[in-house]
């Protein structure tokens, strides 16, 4: 990949890998310093990755680095014993953005990656896998699983309302 | 195949998205009969079926943080007799690469072995052609030529008596920059760096290069024609450095790191 290439994704994607990352963890200055550290590697790696291949580069790099994050996450709340955020549904009146954010943080991490994936990126279900590593089967149960408790998610916060 | 209750949410997204097999729908539709409670969960989800829309007023603010400059390749032209202090640079080198293999030659003060690219193949995967050109040196040996095998096992013939054939055609070199990260962790020191850059030309039978005492990766050419527009030039000084690099012996050094800041350029 070129310095024109690189910087042509970067122009390209670092909104979308920004905002995959931002409602996966909903921590603004994080969810800017993994994007900084995606593109970085991706930059150190331009050598070996082509510019065709950039963007499911990118996303896996934002992805596996995000999912170390929630973990190290867990760890320091659970150990300052915080509890976890979005796990608490009001019984308010929610926006159409506020209402996706609320159901999104219901899914698990991987969950919540795979969906955002599909519906932010528009990733087949095999490119999925390729990025989070995990197999096309895995893929299609979790997407299943996820959209599923989106819907029920929804419907509870409809009843709610 | 065969589905049931403990695989059945492998198939389900195909399902609704008619992605299934012919085998897998009969499966997964006998399936659905024996199960009817499943069958009304599933198409509950299709009917209500719930997509995320990008929230496009996220925006990643800090991109030109993230974006890289293009190294800019700078052109310097220089006097002949710049070109003639350079070249007896380079014949020195060409000397030490090619002085066991065809023995002793001296190089009288208005003459500078060349290395001479075939301009038509330089570019090609392999180098079909070289020569090193030394129109007035009297060669000390009874051997007059030079044959090496290179890697497509096509012969490349060095040949040291070959005379000038085209006097309007232009010497060039190119220089390129050597990158600090080479220096400093890929070579040590500017000895062990022309080493490994003379071991890679020799072993490897491609066109001649060199590091001279600047740090400068230098590459000797002959273009073919005189009239050759400088952008044109340039442009092959470029692919030839590509072509140069992607061989190199550097780990982990990009090969737009290397830059030309030098084109000399002698007319003759």
């Amino acid at each position: 990949m070129t310095t024109e290439e690189y910087n042509n994704c970067v122009t390209i994607h670092a909104d979308g890998v920004f905002r995959f990352v931002l409602k996966n963890i909903a921590q603004h200055s994080d969810a800017q310093d993994i994007v900084q550290s995606a593109f970085e590697k991706l930059w150190m790696k331009r050598e070996i990755v082509s510019a065709d291949k950039s963007k499911a580069y990118l996303f896996s790099i934002a992805h596996n680095t995000m999912i170390d994050w929630i973990r190290r996450k867990k760890f320091v709340d659970a150990y300052q014993n915080v509890p976890e955020r979005g796990e608490r549904i009001s019984e308010r009146q929610f926006e159409a953005r506020e209402l996706v954010d609320k159901c999104l943080a219901q899914l698990t991490p991987i969950q919540k990656s795979l969906i955002l994936l599909r519906d932010y990126e528009g990733y087949d279900y095999e490119e999925i896998a390729n990025i989070t590593e995990l197999s096309l089967s895995q893929v299609k149960v979790y997407l299943f699983r996820a959209r599923k408790k989106l819907q029920d998610t929804i419907q509870l916060l409809e009843k709610a309302v | 195949m065969k589905i049931n209750i403990a695989n059945y949410e492998m198939f389900v997204l195909d399902y609704l998205e008619d992605n299934l097999s012919a085998s897998e729908l009969t499966a997964m539709r006998a399936f659905l009969k024996d199960h009817p409670l499943i069958e009304a969960e599933i198409l509950e989800l299709k009917e209500h079926w719930v997509e995320v829309e990008p929230d496009l007023s996220i925006v990643f603010e800090a991109k030109e943080q993230l974006l890289q400059r293009p190294q800019q390749a700078k052109i310097i032209w220089f006097h002949k007799s710049t070109f003639i202090r350079w070249a007896s640079a380079a014949a020195a080198i060409l000397l030490l690469l090619f002085g066991y293999g065809l023995g002793y030659f001296s190089v009288q003060q208005s003459t500078q072995p060349i290395v001479i690219i075939k301009h038509d193949t330089i570019f090609s995967p392999v180098v079909e052609q070289i020569m090193v050109q030394s129109p007035a040196v009297p060669l000390k040996t009874s051997q007059q030529s030079l044959k090496i095998e290179n890697t497509r096992s096509t012969p490349t013939t060095i040949n040291s008596l070959q005379p000038t054939t085209n006097r309007e055609q232009t010497q060039n070199i190119a220089v390129v920059d050597i990158p600090e990260s080479v220096s400093n962790e890929n070579t040590g020191n500017l000895d062990t760096l022309q080493k490994r850059v003379t071991s890679f030309t020799t072993l490897s039978s491609k066109p001649i290069l060199w590091i001279d005492e600047s740090w400068n990766l230098r590459i000797p050419i002959l273009s073919a024609e005189s009239t050759i527009a400088q952008t044109d030039k340039y442009t092959r000084i470029t692919k030839l450095i590509d072509y140069f690099v992607d061989r190199l012996p550097f780990q982990d050094v990009s090969r737009e790191s290397f830059v030309p800041s030098y084109f000399l350029e002698t007319g003759e």
